[in-house]
């Protein structure tokens, strides 16, 4: 009996603190396991040491106090020891985490003097204190999954698992808080008007098309207290856009007719998936055909074989550091001989977006008789390229909004074609000087 | 330093814990007393110098008014003095030196500014600590402490360095000087810590978001309900901010050893502006009570002198909590109505309607942080206009402009938690009757009470971690 009297503290602060973990971190046992083996190692030390106990005369109401203080020093204890040694492995959370910049070193702190030593030592210590990521996603799974709030402004919780990408001014824009004044939107038209007078003299036709965010399609998940607007940025910019002659195509009709049938955005990521890029592409092609009428008819859904693609953390919980939503809204589109997509090319010239990264795509066909195409595009475009590929004899993706006449010289394509995120409608207007590409 | 942060919480504490485990008990108070200096340097960098000037002065004053026979009340002034002095220097020299320029019409080049004073963390308590150690030296309510280890640990304790309480030094000596730690006594400590911590991230935090968003805008067209939210929001941030470094305080003082007295008692269910300074701060109003208030006289020498005494006390508690008129006024506009109550109101009160007399306490206290919060006086009253009306066109009011669900939550939760929940629950068990009484139910009280307390310290502490994670956010992904 006094056996049992003496590990009877320490099982409870094993089930405790399983439990307390098991709830945190939604059925990731492994982690409970390893958390747990640390406190039981760790208990009996405090308890000889800090509280020198005696084990043999014990009384059963500081069975609860011993269980709270071992399961407070373990909270406050872990992260030094995870620091310390390589015990606890967090390696899943690791991976499923990208803060996309550069940690703060230790050689900070080492050349740092004494009088800014606490600030550099601070700064080194915020990004490389043990537990840090499992403390982060615990935190924004939690108030995402149980408050629907999010610690990143760019971040919207919505309804059910729903995430929304706030960015370039996009949730005041559906709330009709900010609005394209007139010197704004005449620099909008002015510079298409400008592009395509620049491009019709060389013999080439200038396409826009603008995609919409996530919240004009499924604003029905956004938080019902937001009180969106009919008019937004888009609007105002088609309006002035009226009287000029430049063709320009706003998918949101198509795509708000489809929403009722499948899903066409990502669930937890700022994009919209394949099912949208699909008709997307066919809304684009149908406008590129009154032109240009060699172009094919756009290919039915038939034509391809869809799949789900199992896909976890969308770009919008991984800002909040947190893999565990589940998404099922990606899908694989695999085409029949019909349509027979190649795959996509690079060239390292084109990569403007990021070094590493390779953003550029390139698709030729057999079919020399058809169009040439150059389109202008942004992250969005990953979910239409294999489609649109299929319909030019060379298709160049650049990730740019900058008008290249560089490019546009090398290449000589029959269209220019811009497809822009609705977020980013006033990139438009905007004209950055670029430095020409090696002829 | 500051208890909210990784590298406190992570960190330091685990470290000062640790050590004094360890350590042997004669070393413990040297421990403790390098850990709060390391403590106060970490913040405060070269102004750790200010903190043992103090610590050095009240030891050496201690033993002076301690052995001199004559002109002990001399010693007492210097001392004195001097821990004004470095208090004045550091707090209020350039507020003296605006205001001189103010009155001179001086400005640009000519205007008198001491430039780089930066204000020592925690230099109002430590001084008023320091204070006090020397008056009870004189009085003989203390004997000079001829340990200078035991005097820096006295003034430098890093649990309440930095917002109070303001320990008196017949409370810790004998602590100092001889404690022992009890598993109970980690307990409780440890209880009260982890409550305190997350009355400050969960509760202050949260609600602070929302008063700044209200308070940092224009007050131009703000409408009623804004303003009021702004306000209540702040009073309640105020407090458990405030009361929760207390808690803190008092819980890391209980795992080390130390008992330190309460700071607060459910301030805003006072039914009058003198009971809400016997529930807030209770350790700054007794120590101008008995370091100021009764020096002065106190009660004792007729009414005038009395109503002077409490217009120096209140002006030099508004004076206390910062250097600006706003501050001063704050302490006026309290003392003013203390005055009033004195004055025969109390009876008035005390006959009317017992939610009458909460109405009139709370509609002052927060009037009173309207200037407590905003710094330029005349801004101050604008938003006080705002608040009651006058204005000319404000915009409508939505709710959820400024508040999320969750924040929604914790105003909810900040304003039931300003009551008296513990005697609530308690008489609501004795109303409900047997059941209460039940072993079972007893157990999974504790329990409960004790997972929750874990989980929201969990929480708060994901929190602050959280609080270091900055992803870089691309312009587009």
């Amino acid at each position: 009996m006094t056996r049992y009297k003496k590990i009877k503290p320490l099982i409870a602060t094993f089930i405790l603190s399983g439990l307390l973990y098991l709830i945190f971190d939604s059925a990731k046992l492994f982690y409970c396991i390893n958390i747990s083996f640390i406190i039981i190692i760790t208990a009996p030390i405090i308890y000889y040491r800090l509280l020198k106990t005696n084990w043999s005369n014990f009384k059963k109401s500081e069975i609860k106090q011993l269980v709270f203080i071992t399961i407070f020093f373990s909270i406050i204890f872990l992260p030094l020891l995870q620091q310390l040694t390589t015990f606890i492995s967090l390696s899943e959370i690791n991976n499923s985490f990208n803060e996309k910049r550069k940690l703060a070193d230790f050689k900070l702190v080492d050349k740092a003097d004494l009088k800014e030593l606490p600030d550099k030592f601070t700064t080194y210590y915020n990004d490389n204190f043990g537990m840090r990521k499992f403390l982060i996603t615990t935190n924004n799974y939690v108030k995402a999954r149980y408050f629907k709030i999010s610690s990143k402004p760019q971040a919207i919780i919505g309804n059910g698992e729903w995430m929304f990408y706030n960015s370039q001014g996009s949730l005041a824009d559906h709330q009709g808080k900010k609005h394209l004044n007139k010197a704004q939107l005449d620099k909008i038209k002015n510079t298409l008007i400008e592009r395509k007078k620049y491009l019709t003299k060389k013999g080439i036709k200038y396409f826009v098309a603008v995609l919409p965010d996530k919240m004009s399609i499924y604003a029905d998940h956004l938080p019902s207290n937001y009180n969106l607007v009919d008019t937004t940025r888009l609007d105002q910019v088609l309006s002035s856009l009226k009287n000029t002659n430049i063709p320009i195509i706003d998918l949101r009709d198509a795509l708000k007719t489809e929403a009722n049938n499948k899903l066409l955005y990502q669930v937890n990521d700022s994009h919209w998936n394949k099912n949208g890029g699909f008709i997307g592409a066919k809304e684009i092609i149908n406008m590129l055909r009154q032109e240009f009428k060699n172009i094919p008819a756009p290919y039915s859904v038939d034509n391809f074989k869809i799949t789900e693609k199992d896909k976890r953390g969308g770009d919008i919980s991984m800002l909040l550091g947190i893999k565990a939503f589940s998404d099922n809204s990606s899908f694989i589109y695999e085409s029949n001989e019909k349509v027979g997509t190649k795959k996509a090319m690079h060239n390292s010239l084109y990569n403007f977006y990021k070094q590493n990264y390779k953003a550029t795509f390139i698709y030729e066909k057999q079919n020399k008789s058809l169009p040439k195409i150059l389109i202008f595009n942004d992250s969005f475009v990953s979910y239409i390229h294999s489609f649109l590929g299929d319909y030019f004899s060379r298709s160049v993706f650049l990730w740019t909004h900058d008008f290249r006449k560089d490019i546009i010289q090398r290449e000589q394509p029959e269209i220019v074609l811009h497809i822009i995120v609705e977020r980013s409608i006033e990139e438009l207007g905007k004209s950055a000087a670029y430095k020409n590409i090696p002829n | 330093m500051v208890f909210s942060s990784t590298i406190f919480l992570f960190l330091f504490l685990p470290m000062v814990l640790l050590g004094n485990a360890f350590l042997p008990k004669n070393l413990r108070n040297s421990f403790i007393l390098f850990t709060s200096l390391f403590f106060y340097a970490w913040g405060e960098v070269e102004l750790v110098y200010v903190m043992i000037t103090s610590i050095s002065i009240n030891y050496l004053f201690g033993i002076i008014i301690d052995k001199t026979t004559n002109n002990r009340s001399l010693s007492l002034l210097i001392g004195v003095v001097l821990n004004i002095t470095i208090l004045f220097y550091y707090k209020y020299f350039n507020f003296l030196l605006d205001n001189i320029n103010g009155i001179m019409d001086l400005k640009g080049e000519q205007a008198l500014h001491i430039e780089g004073l930066h204000l020592p963390i925690g230099i109002s308590f430590f001084t008023f600590q320091g204070i006090s150690y020397i008056v009870d030296v004189y009085r003989k309510e203390a004997k000079a402490q001829i340990n200078p280890v035991n005097i820096g640990l006295y003034i430098s304790l890093f649990p309440q360095l930095i917002a109070g309480p303001i320990v008196r030094y017949n409370t810790v000596m004998d602590q100092i000087q001889n404690r022992s730690t009890k598993l109970t006594g980690i307990f409780y400590g440890i209880k009260r810590f982890a409550i305190g911590f997350s009355k400050k991230i969960i509760i202050a935090n949260t609600l602070a978001q929302v008063a700044d968003d209200i308070f940092n805008g224009s007050y131009d067209h703000i409408s009623v309900e804004t303003a009021w939210l702004g306000i209540i929001c702040y009073s309640l941030q105020i407090f458990f901010d405030f009361s929760g470094y207390s808690d803190m305080a008092i819980g890391l003082g209980k795992i080390l050893g130390f008992d330190f007295e309460e700071n607060f008692n459910f301030p805003y269910i006072a039914k009058s502006i003198k009971e809400f300074w016997r529930r807030w701060h209770i350790s700054l109003s007794s120590w101008f009570r008995d370091y100021l208030y009764i020096p002065l006289g106190g009660s004792r020498k007729g009414n005038t002198r009395t109503y002077v005494n409490l217009f120096i006390v209140f002006l030099c508690t508004g004076f206390w909590h910062g250097a600006s008129w706003s501050f001063i006024f704050w302490g006026l506009f309290h003392g003013a109505f203390l005055m009033l109550e004195r004055a025969g109101f109390d009876k008035l009160l005390e006959k009317s309607y017992k939610p009458i007399q909460h109405f009139y306490t709370l509609i002052l206290v927060i009037v009173g942080w309207v200037f407590f919060r905003v710094e330029e006086f005349g801004d101050a009253l604008t938003y006080l206009a705002r608040m009651f009306g006058i204005s000319k066109k404000t915009k409508d009011f939505v709710w959820l402009d400024y508040m999320n669900n969750y924040q929604t939550l914790i105003l909810v939760i900040g304003l039931i938690f300003c009551l008296n929940i513990p005697k609530g629950w308690t008489w609501l068990e004795n109303k409900t009757g047997e059941f209460t009484k039940h072993k079972l139910y007893i157990e999974i009280k504790t329990w409960s009470t004790l997972a929750i307390i874990l989980l929201l310290f969990f929480f708060s502490s994901s929190e602050i971690a959280n609080n270091t994670y900055n992803p870089f956010i691309y312009f587009r992904f």
